[in-house]
């Protein structure tokens, strides 16, 4: 699975917003979802150019 | 991805099933640390597979210091980023090839060149930044203490992207070096081999380009000459196993082209995970770091068929590393003579020693 982040304010964000009482009520929510998926988080090493693309990007 | 989905299809890690949440920080350190900060704090990452340059890692590498998240690096091939003691912290790995064990190999490759073909005078042409900078001057210094004869007759440093290398090409041609050494990599690697056949650099001297060996650069070079000395990066057929062979081309076709040397560090990383996670059947950091401190996998990469996270210094060792010379259609580099890792192990520990490593 992939995801890449979208444009607005997250669910995260929003709860944060919202105060601690929110925090607490959403807290056990996050839990279980946590529980499910574990993210690991990257930066991509590198896109590889073809002859038609220009250079490659990759970095070392 | 590759490996990513072989853990989710088999389970994921400890019933988990992966979630990748990728963010593109172009290269630049303070977006890295700014960005990786952001990933665990907003984005609930519970682990970090850092692909920066040598430049961004550091940075990356004092947010999981300050995080305490558990993170892998799978670009910075900066010996110091593992090798300094002052950098390491529980919590974070490299699971990349490093510059000192390149450098070893490759010097005493190239001296055993140098003195079957009496190649004395040398140059160097690599980026002017610390990967760069710090794999040239190791090489250099085992060039030297493998062949003591060899002098270095010419330096060039162009800038990371440099668009044009013709001052570069013509300060060395000018300066006739029998041989010579450079670190240029993928882009920059590709327009200096163009640039330079323009001047028929190839047939004045002896070229080692540490870089060469992989298919970013080997399939990207219009001309690619024969004959120029390289280490490997990725080449399915080094390590020349049906594993290392079965994974390339299960990368080829799902990807529609060739692996690069930061595919097999990433896929690699994910194994470590992977197993690391069987181990302590938890995905809690702490524990996986503490698995991941001295584990042994199996790998299509390792030059035994294993790779070890090295304890002492939580860096990847035992991957297969070797050098050859180019041919222009595949399997371009057909005859990679391995590095011995006894003799890695030795120098590697004597450089620490002079470092003030150890």
């Amino acid at each position: 699975m992939t995801r890449t982040r979208k444009p607005g304010i997250s669910r995260r964000s929003t709860l944060a917003l919202m105060g601690a009482g929110a925090m607490s009520f959403a807290a056990p929510w996050v839990a279980r979802a946590q529980a499910k998926t574990i993210k690991i988080g990257m930066r991509p090493f590198c896109r590889v150019a073809s002859r038609n693309s220009g250079r490659p990007r990759a970095m070392r | 991805m590759l490996e990513v989905e072989k853990v989710n299809a088999a389970g994921g890690l400890a019933g988990r099933q992966i979630e990748m949440v990728i963010r593109d920080s172009k290269g630049q350190p303070q977006e890295a640390a700014r960005i990786a900060r952001e990933l665990v704090n907003t984005d609930g990452c519970e682990m970090l597979l850092d692909g920066e340059a040598s430049s961004g890692s550091f940075a990356v590498h004092e947010v999981a210091r300050d995080l305490g998240v558990l993170c892998i690096h799978t670009c910075s091939e900066a010996s110091s980023l593992t090798a300094d003691p002052k950098q390491h912290i529980p919590n974070a790995f490299r699971c990349v090839r490093q510059g000192i064990h390149d450098s070893i190999v490759g010097a005493g490759y190239a001296a055993g060149i140098a003195k079957a073909k009496s190649l004395k005078k040398w140059a160097t042409c690599s980026p002017d930044y610390a990967y760069g900078r710090d794999t040239t001057g190791e090489f250099v210094l085992y060039l030297k203490k493998f062949a003591p004869d060899v002098e270095i007759i010419s330096e060039s440093w162009p800038k990371l992207f440099q668009p044009d290398y013709t001052e570069v090409v013509t300060k060395i041609l000018q300066a006739k070096p029998q041989a010579l050494y450079s670190c240029l990599w993928g882009g920059d690697l590709t327009s200096y081999i163009d640039q330079a056949n323009i001047y028929a650099m190839f047939n004045q001297m002896e070229v080692f380009a540490v870089n060469m060996a992989d298919y970013t650069a080997l399939t990207v070079v219009k001309n690619l000459p024969k004959g120029i000395h390289s280490g490997d990066r990725y080449i399915k057929t080094f390590p020349p196993t049906p594993e290392n062979a079965a994974w390339g081309d299960a990368y080829r076709a799902k990807y529609n082209e060739y692996p690069t040397n930061w595919s097999w560090q990433n896929a690699t990383a994910v194994m470590f995970l992977n197993e690391a996670v069987k181990k302590v059947n938890s995905t809690d950091g702490k524990k996986v770091a503490e698995a991941l401190t001295g584990l042994t996998i199996k790998c299509p990469f390792g030059a035994d068929g294993t790779v070890t996270m090295r304890a002492d210094d939580h860096t990847l060792v035992g991957y297969a590393i070797g050098w050859g010379t180019t041919i222009p259609q595949e399997p371009y580099v057909p005859d990679v003579k391995a590095g011995d890792w006894k003799t890695i192990f030795e120098l590697e520990a004597e450089w620490k020693k002079s470092k003030g490593y150890t």
